[in-house]
């Protein structure tokens, strides 16, 4: 039931498995908080620590955000894929947030570089970065303030939910939106916005004008957008820790411009992202998982409970866009990984989702879809290089024609004479 | 590495047509496709990842098919040869069985102890109806149930042996185990089965078993019970 998630790191020579398999083997026996499996209880699933071997790597061959099957993964909750040059790290939601998730990647990564170059990184020591933390603790239950106000937490009002022709179950289109951080940061100010709130603003015009059509509607086009909470809280917890706000745009007229979407959208997040309304939603999140009255209740019976009020809630949002922020590497390893990104996988009722990374001066957005149309990323990045932003595209589809492994001798063979061997 | 001159956007894939418009797109000149690489770097293309998703599902359809098709000529043969026993629904009832298994086995993601649990549970229940089909002779909670509960003790014991650090995880099992032992022995009070030889075997190895297991491993068999009915 719980979601996962992907972030990625390209590095700029192809990944050899034996060496990743070590080097997860070496980070995750340090690594208490991904050193768990998930079980069930009567009334409670709960963690517990899992000593069994660390999950198998593995050669990257399914969509992003397929299902961990934990029996076969030594019921650990994430793995560590790789293809080519790219090393995968799939999460369960329920295990740790992004920020987590980032803390675990690096060090795979800088031991992963350690165990390739012993040579060149030879002054390194091969154990953690020091200054990481490794914090266990329960950053909601904490920071949460009892009896607060919560009636206005989550707004319960359906969104618009984007339809159209799927692609076949299990797969998923992803779409990556390379920029330069200078030039989007330049466009961004020109509309008096933050990167983050020009990009989910763009996203939201895109909906509206290629799945409304720029028509008026009934329901809002709504966009969950995540908070981080531990600068707030001044929290270093290695577990879940952010809330959820949502940029709301409901169209009432025809035809809004698209700096009228923005400047909506720029003042809504404004809006809902003051300190005292992340303390609501907090509390609100924290005080339902307290109900003594609940907590009694068979786990049988509070899962469908749960998928009911999961359903039914699972049209008040359209899409999410998160950002999981700026990649910084230690600098002896910087010079060999190209990019970092991250992607999230589908749930019920979001058919499109959008994940912002930024590593050296690049800001990666990823888009993961099961709609088989591709207007919204379309006009999204349209309306964006109409700014003057330069962007460079790269999606997950497959093509024979990709440079083979081994280069291959000779002239290279122009496009129209290649013959596909399917 | 490609351009859209509708989008104006820069193409890492190696397509003919611009994955956001389906316009038609123009090749990089060298000199532009060096400078978008130092400008944005290289990409990092995918596998073909549609591949592995037709096998499995087409090996599944593919065992589900040969076992309708097996019962087919099953109920076929039974019909031309023995029309007065039905025993066609038996082998019905046990491929059905087999299936089954196998998509619990492949598909769900439990633990091991509750796939287990489940498998034994199943079990009872098959050889119960197909002693209420062919004719009631009572072997299934005389004989056939106990054993299988038997089988069941045998089976937490390995999984314990086998996983010695964990063996705790499997007591919810045994004491699953325990539950249906005392549920037999109850069915002889209410005269539902007149022999009583199995099911006190039952309930004295689980009982013993379930005994040895509190009195030696109390501690981890405390926090175990403990964490799983944490309210
Ligand atoms: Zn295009």
């Amino acid at each position: 039931m719980s979601s996962t998630y992907r972030i990625c790191a390209t590095l700029k020579e192809p990944v050899r498995r034996e060496l990743l398999q070590e080097a997860e083997e070496k980070v995750l026996s340090q690594f208490e908080t991904f050193r768990m499996r998930l079980r069930m209880g009567f009334f409670w699933y709960y963690f517990e620590e899992n000593d069994r071997k660390a999950p198998e790597v593995q050669e990257e061959s399914d969509y992003p955000g397929a299902y961990i099957n934990k029996s076969r993964n030594n019921q650990y909750m994430f793995r560590v894929t790789y293809y080519r040059n790219r090393i995968n790290l799939e999460v369960f939601h329920a295990l740790t947030d992004g920020f987590g998730g980032f803390v675990f990647l690096k060090e795979l990564v800088y031991q992963y570089l350690r165990l390739s170059h012993p040579e060149e990184l030879a002054g390194e020591k091969d154990k953690l970065s020091t200054g990481i933390f490794l914090d266990p603790e329960d950053s909601y239950l904490k920071n949460f303030k009892k009896g607060a106000d919560h009636s206005k937490a989550y707004g319960s009002r359906k969104a618009v939910v984007l339809k159209g022709e799927m692609l076949p179950k299990g797969e998923v289109s992803v779409l990556h939106g390379y920029f330069k951080i200078d030039e989007l940061k330049a466009a961004a100010k020109a509309h008096g916005a933050t990167i983050n709130q020009y990009l989910v603003g763009n996203f939201i015009y895109a909906m509206y004008k290629e799945y409304l059509k720029g028509a008026p509607s009934k329901l809002p086009i709504s966009c969950c957008v995540p908070v981080d909470l531990r600068k707030m809280y001044d929290s270093h917890t290695m577990k879940n820790f952010f809330v959820i706000v949502s940029a709301k745009f409901q169209p009432t007229k025809e035809d809004y411009s698209r700096d009228e979407v923005l400047d909506f959208v720029i003042a809504t997040l404004k809006e809902q992202t003051t300190k005292e309304n992340l303390e609501t939603i907090l509390s609100y999140n924290v005080s339902n998982e307290q109900n003594k009255f609940l907590r009694p209740i068979p786990i049988f019976i509070k899962n469908i409970a749960i998928r009911k009020v999961y359903n039914s809630s699972a049209d008040t949002a359209t899409a999410t866009m998160t950002n999981v922020g700026n990649v910084e590497l230690r600098e002896p390893y910087q010079k060999y990984v190209e990019h970092f990104y991250a992607m999230l996988a589908m749930s019920k009722g979001q058919n499109m989702k959008g994940a912002i990374c930024s590593y050296n001066g690049t800001l990666i957005v990823t888009f993961t879809s099961c709609l088989a149309e591709r207007s919204i990323q379309k006009r999204f990045f349209q309306s964006i290089t109409a700014d003057g932003v330069e962007v460079a595209v790269e999606t997950n589809e497959y093509t024979e024609e990709q440079p083979a492994e081994q280069p291959v001798k000779g002239k290279r063979k122009k496009k129209h004479e290649q013959v596909s061997t399917v | 590495m490609n351009k859209c001159p509708q989008c104006k956007v820069i193409l890492y894939n190696h397509t003919d047509t611009c994955p956001l418009c389906h316009c038609v797109v123009e090749e990089l000149e060298p000199a532009e496709e060096k400078r978008a690489k130092v400008k944005f770097g290289e990409g990092a293309p995918y596998p073909n990842a549609q591949r592995r998703h037709k096998w499995l599902r087409f090996a599944l359809r593919l065992v589900l098919f040969v076992f309708v098709i097996v019962e087919a000529l099953l109920i076929l043969i039974n019909h031309l040869t023995t029309p007065g026993f039905c025993w066609a629904a038996i082998t019905g009832v046990a491929l059905a069985y087999g299936y089954l298994f196998l998509l619990v086995w492949i598909r769900n993601d439990s633990g091991f102890a509750l796939k287990v649990g489940l498998q034994i549970l199943f079990t009872m229940v098959v050889l119960y109806e197909i002693d209420k089909f062919t004719g009631n002779y009572g072997w299934a909670l005389q004989w056939a149930i106990p054993g299988t509960i038997l089988l069941g003790d045998g089976i937490v014991f390995i999984l314990m042996m086998l996983n010695r650090s964990r063996w705790f995880s499997y007591s919810l099992l045994l004491i699953l185990m325990g539950v249906c032992s005392l549920g037999i022995l109850g069915l002889y009070f209410i005269r539902v089965i007149s022999n009583l030889v199995l099911p006190v075997i039952c309930v004295a190895v689980t009982g013993i078993y379930l005994l040895a297991t509190v009195t030696f491993g109390e501690k981890a068999m405390k926090r175990e019970l403990g964490r799983r009915f944490h309210i």
